[in-house]
């Protein structure tokens, strides 16, 4: 079961190649709100000077401090930008994701944009309901690792693998394991119709009752943080050369291309694990109950 | 040479015959090395290095649960002086420690770079409970402590001063109103029971309790230490004056130390399971009644500070003719190489660069929290962390400065409470100069993106803690900024000498360097005596750049003004204007490169606010750059240094295709998450 889902998820990274390419545009146009503000101010403030060459070379923490004291009040204007961004982007990802689910779902023959219209509303709700879970995971974790520290961890050693290595990794668990339940719950609002409550049944139960979901869950989670950790590098090594601005930015945007393909194949896996495998074992089980 | 590793004295399992071997090998390598190092250096160690002024006997004994120390000391000073004196003066530095109205608390608000009292009796002190004159004959028959009937007792002559801010509450230096003058030349013995309550940590002194409950203690300042006389002509006291005076400061929230040199030799009674370093080599140890002994001695040092605990580790290591010794945490234990290797750093280059290390020993101490990051003679405290990566190098910054010390402290003991930048500042140039080359570009924080040098450190420290406030010349207790101490003793001084080296040329300044150690080591230099040195080895009058940069607050800002390019007939005429936009003046060149890629360097005085400079040429002026060797560390934006008359697109281009990738890389993360 797992084997065949995810090989559906790159049958249809290759299928849907398209869609990949929409996600990867609609991403990219949200950021560029925010990436051309740095483009201008940085033409602004380095473009004249001629230490732009230097500053492709190597980090100079004295002029980045200029610049980041001449260009104060347009920083100032671009943060904020950035937090009017994450409720936008809040919205945006639900609509991505319930656009791609509804394009996917079925034989993945339908389109991206009636998804988008049609089940974006019920998978905010959705995100409305696991929002709060989330934030409370988040303050339960470092009120925990707090309480820890004070208690039995006050050393240097134990201060260290309590909150530079354990809290990051609860925290981060805890949050993805939330992720996978509002996935579920939003793949059930598209290819089953549920209902709001529903739809938060499925994504809390059914996780618990397969372990496939994890399993190909945490498969998609490391391909993107391989695709992830890639374009670091790649970033890192691109950083040193001064005459392939252009190429760099080229190469990095088809890496990310690649992350929406990731993305594509990973919601198609997930739709195609729920549609063959999970409904019709769910349906049985349910049987069974009420047989019983 | 690393030789071998000791943990808790037992060496690895190396076969007896070979180890036997090795040891007498190693004697004879050491003993080749340290005579053939000690003859080009010149300095015989068994003489006297200093004028010996004072010498101290003591002992002293630490009870953990207490944590105090019992004590006993005979003093003896001698009268350096052409007219005979009837006072003494002490420090009795634990004293700042001991409640809220002491100068240092209420200057410092109670807490040291970061660092206040965690538990409910975090306070400390140190009480005289007897203080007599020895007699002369007595002194060398009289074994310490065993008091003769001819002793003078003098403990009611003893009465607070406060030299500095007449804060009637503050007990840190002590006068003593002696009943007979010490005549010139002749020495007086002082004989002095003392408990010195150690202070929960704070100002680099003190005990701290980890985890596993075992105690480590920092003891310092812990003894009463006598003051500095100062005859005239010595440091500023004219050498018109009639006599000397002491010059014995009380402990201020920023201010360090101040002493005489002479010859130490100290007592240590810890629990017996108890590690010990300390200022000096020891000779001697005992153990008795679970207790054990150690005896320090040191000679031509200014103090004498040790550290005892139950967790200790400990590692030796050798580096020509000093013998390397670190007491570390068992949690830091994984960097026992970095210490050593910081540590050998600081050695051969300030050997190279100012002089020969005279003592025989170095003491690394891994202490906890704010016991951290200090210097005492032959002794200094690194400090780490657990895990601390690779490429964070706040270890060796500490080790090599703590390290620097010894010379600019130790042997060039200038009185850091009133002119701080004579240690600080220049140990701080000469370690960030050994940082950067021994370990690169990324010298302080080496991360693949962002490589941050030592001299990016200081600089920073500089340009972004307001340039014009707080000049380096200034008492330490007297800056109105409470920043401006840090600035002014480290950075500000680092910046100063850097662009001095840029004026003067690297070589040269090691000339200054090397001059100002032969003519004042062993001795208490001013400000004035090292623009004395540096003038002289230059052969420049440098005042102009001292009394702006030392002595006064300006600040150094050239920028490029217009760029103008007019086609005239065959020529093209280029003109540019350059701007002083501050108060400092410093000569500099200027570097104009035209569209052909040809270039021309300039020099201008720097005196005018605006200073225009024009070109015939047929080719255009594409970009005008001021200081293009990046001379002037003091210039405060060097953004503004630098022109082009047609705007480049590049780096632009790149921040816009980093911000698109860091940016989808944070929107993909967080749509995975939230």
């Amino acid at each position: 079961m797992l084997g065949k889902s995810i090989l559906e998820g790159f049958r249809l990274i290759r299928g849907r190649f398209r869609l990949a390419v929409l996600v990867y545009a609609l991403n990219l146009l949200l950021v560029f709100a925010v990436a051309f503000p740095v483009y201008r101010i940085m033409m602004e403030s380095v473009g004249a000077t001629g230490f732009g060459k230097d500053l492709l070379l190597e980090f100079d923490i004295l002029l980045w401090r200029e610049i980041l004291i001449e260009n104060r009040d347009s920083l100032q204007q671009l943060l904020w930008t950035v937090l009017l961004v994450i409720p936008v982007f809040w919205v945006w990802k639900t609509a991505v994701q319930m656009g791609t689910i509804y394009a996917l779902h079925q034989g993945a023959m339908w389109s991206f944009w009636p998804g988008v219209f049609t089940h974006t509303g019920s998978g905010l709700m959705v995100g409305l309901c696991f929002l709060p879970l989330k934030a409370a995971w988040v303050v339960l974790t470092f009120i925990g690792a707090a309480f820890l520290q004070t208690s039995y961890f006050s050393g240097e050693v134990g201060s260290f693998w309590l909150m530079a290595v354990c809290t990051p990794i609860v925290l981060l668990t805890g949050l993805a394991i939330l992720e996978l339940y509002q996935r579920y719950a939003r793949l059930a609002l598209v290819v089953r119709n549920d209902r709001l409550v529903q739809a938060l049944k499925v994504g809390f139960v059914w996780p618990q009752r397969h372990s496939v979901i994890s399993l190909v869950y945490l498969y998609w989670y490391g391909i993107t943080a391989g695709v992830f950790l890639f374009s670091m590098f790649v970033n890192a090594e691109l950083h040193v050369g001064t005459s392939y601005v252009l190429l760099a930015l080229f190469i990095q945007q088809v890496i990310m291309l690649g992350r929406s393909a990731v993305t594509v194949g990973w919601v198609g896996s997930e739709v195609f694990l729920f549609e063959s495998t999970l409904v019709k074992k769910e349906a049985r089980l349910v049987k069974s109950e009420q047989g019983a | 040479m690393k030789l071998s590793y000791l943990i808790h004295n037992q060496s690895y399992n190396v076969p007896l015959m070979c180890k036997r071997f090795t040891a007498v090998l190693f004697v004879i390598l050491v003993l080749a090395q340290s005579s053939l190092c000690m003859g080009q250096a010149g300095i015989i160690p068994d003489s006297s290095l200093s004028d010996r002024r004072v010498a101290y006997q003591i002992q002293a004994q630490l009870d953990p649960d207490l944590k105090t120390i019992t004590g006993s000391q005979r003093v003896s000073w001698r009268n350096p002086d052409n007219v005979a004196v009837d006072e003494l003066q002490f420090h009795l530095y634990l004293n700042a420690f001991k409640d809220t109205l002491s100068t240092f608390m209420k200057e410092s608000n109670g807490a040291h770079r970061g660092f206040s009292a965690t538990v409910e009796d975090p306070w400390g002190g140190i009480e005289v409970s007897r203080m007599s004159i020895v007699g002369e004959e007595e002194r060398d028959s009289t074994p310490l402590g065993g008091s003769a009937e001819s002793d003078t007792e003098i403990t009611d002559r003893i009465r607070f001063i406060q030299p500095d801010d007449q804060n009637a509450s503050d007990q840190t230096v002590i006068s003593v109103a002696l009943p007979e003058a010490v005549p010139p030349g002749e020495t007086i013995t002082v004989e002095i029971d003392f408990e010195s309550k150690l202070p929960e940590i704070i100002a680099r002194t003190g005990w701290k309790k980890k985890d596993n409950d075992s105690l480590f203690v920092l003891v310092a300042q812990w003894f009463p230490k006598l003051g500095v006389y100062e005859v005239p002509g010595q440091r500023y006291v004219p050498a018109t004056a009639s006599s000397g005076s002491w010059s014995t400061h009380q402990f201020h929230a920023n201010s360090e130390f101040y002493a005489d040199f002479g010859s130490y030799e100290v007592d240590i009674t810890v629990p017996e399971n108890y590690l010990v370093g300390a200022t000096g080599e020891m000779v001697g140890e005992e153990t008795a009644n679970g207790y054990r002994t150690v005896r320090y001695e040191a000679q031509d040092v200014h103090d004498f500070a040790w550290t005892a605990g139950g967790d200790f580790l400990e590692f030796e290591d050798q580096w020509e003719h000093v013998s390397l010794r670190l007491l570390i945490q068992p949690e830091h234990v994984a960097q026992v190489k970095r210490h050593f290797d910081a540590a050998k750093i600081g050695l051969t280059y300030f050997n190279d660069w100012v002089g020969p290390y005279p003592y025989s020993t170095l003491t690394l101490v891994d202490g906890i929290g704010g016991s951290n990051g200090m210097e005492y003679p032959t002794f200094i405290t690194c400090g780490t962390a657990y895990k601390l990566p690779k490429w964070v190098r706040a270890l060796e910054v500490v080790t090599i400065h703590e390290f620097g010390h010894q010379y600019f402290y130790g042997m060039l003991a200038s009185n850091e409470a009133e002119e701080a930048w004579l240690d600080e500042g220049i140990n701080s140039y000469l370690e960030m100069r050994m940082m950067d080359i021994a370990y690169g570009e990324g010298a302080v924080f080496d991360f693949p993106w962002i490589r941050v040098a030592d001299s990016d450190v200081q600089r920073f420290g500089y340009v972004a803690n307001n340039p014009s406030s707080g000049a380096i010349f200034t008492k330490s207790w007297e800056y109105t900024r409470s920043s401006d101490y840090g600035k002014a003793s480290y950075f500000k001084p680092a910046t100063v000498l850097s662009t001095l080296e840029g004026y003067l040329g690297w070589e040269t300044m090691k000339d200054i360097m090397k001059t100002y150690y032969s003519e004042w080591r062993f001795k208490h230099p001013t400000t004035r005596d090292f623009i004395d040195v540096a003038n002289r080895v230059s052969g420049e009058d440098l005042d102009w750049f001292f009394d702006q940069f030392i002595y006064g607050t300006h600040v150094v800002d050239y920028a490029v003004g217009e760029i103008e390019v007019n086609e005239e007939g065959e020529e093209i005429i280029s003109t540019f204007t350059v701007l002083r936009e501050n108060n400092g003046v410093m000569p500099l060149s200027i570097r104009a490169y035209f569209a052909d890629g040809t270039h021309e360097d300039l020099i201008w005085n720097g005196e005018e606010e605006k200073k225009t400079f024009s070109f015939a040429k047929g080719i255009a002026l594409e970009e005008v750059h001021i200081d293009p060797e990046d001379k002037i560390w003091l210039d405060i934006n060097r953004l503004n240094n630098r022109k082009r008359v047609t705007p480049e697109s590049k780096f632009a281009t790149q921040s816009l295709s980093n911000s698109l990738v860091w940016l989808q890389q944070f929107f993909q993360f967080a749509s995975s998450i939230f």
